[in-house]
């Protein structure tokens, strides 16, 4: 990914309180960017299998006829998990227990402007 | 909870130059909006009550005060839940 886009993710990393790491991935779960505060990545939210459940819910859950799932907000004793839909991209948010979710969920659509184009060229594969 | 939390953002918005309200909670999750106030503010709202308070962190949340040209916003926390209300300024008297 380009330099613009990991430098706005690692400025999230920065800006939202309680937020440990930024992962995107495709439809598979297979991470594209994966960008983190300190270097480590917890466990629970980055292994591919985890990644992936995202996929199977976010399709089932696009069929209560509430229209397209958008995210899906997973917490967790200690770990907050943010999961936004960006079709064929998979952008998963790990966090605090106290991480500032409505913040994550805000960015929304700076997020599209950053990430439109590699939508268009996985599109296209 | 929620008619409660309704009857409270109602109540202030029936207040002299209130043009919105907006209640959040501690993850800055929207739990209701009146008036102008958008319920994608609400995490911004929180973080920024959250970084005003490690000022002086043996204090309470301080009250916040952003000011534009026509409109001002009042930022409070209380427990759980921070509150904002959008008001429209008075001009000023010469």
């Amino acid at each position: 990914m380009s330099d613009e886009v990991k430098k706005f993710f690692s400025s999230l990393l920065q800006k939202i309180n309680g937020l440990k790491a930024i992962i995107i991935s495709d439809r598979d779960g297979v991470p594209i960017l994966k960008l983190s505060l300190d270097g480590k990545f917890p466990e629970l939210g980055t292994k591919q299998q985890f990644l992936a459940t995202f996929t199977i819910a976010t399709d089932q859950s696009s069929k209560m006829l509430l229209g397209q799932n958008k995210s899906i907000i997973l917490m967790y004793k200690s770990t907050t998990v943010v999961q936004l839909n960006k079709s064929p991209l998979i952008i998963t948010f790990v966090g605090t227990e106290n991480c500032n979710t409505g913040h994550i969920l805000s960015l929304d659509n700076e997020i599209d402007k950053y990430i439109g184009e590699y939508k268009v060229i996985l599109d296209r594969d | 909870m929620e008619a409660k939390m309704d009857s409270i953002l109602d109540a202030m918005m029936q207040r002299d130059q209130v043009t919105g309200v907006l209640i959040a909670d501690n993850q800055g999750l929207s739990c209701g909006t009146r008036g102008m106030a958008h319920s994608q503010a609400s995490g911004l709202i929180t973080e920024i009550s959250h970084q005003a308070a490690k000022i002086h962190p043996n204090l309470d949340a301080p009250v916040v005060i952003l000011e534009s040209e026509n409109t001002s916003v009042t930022i409070s926390k209380y427990g759980p839940h921070t509150g904002a209300i959008y008001k429209k300024k008075s001009p000023s008297k010469k």
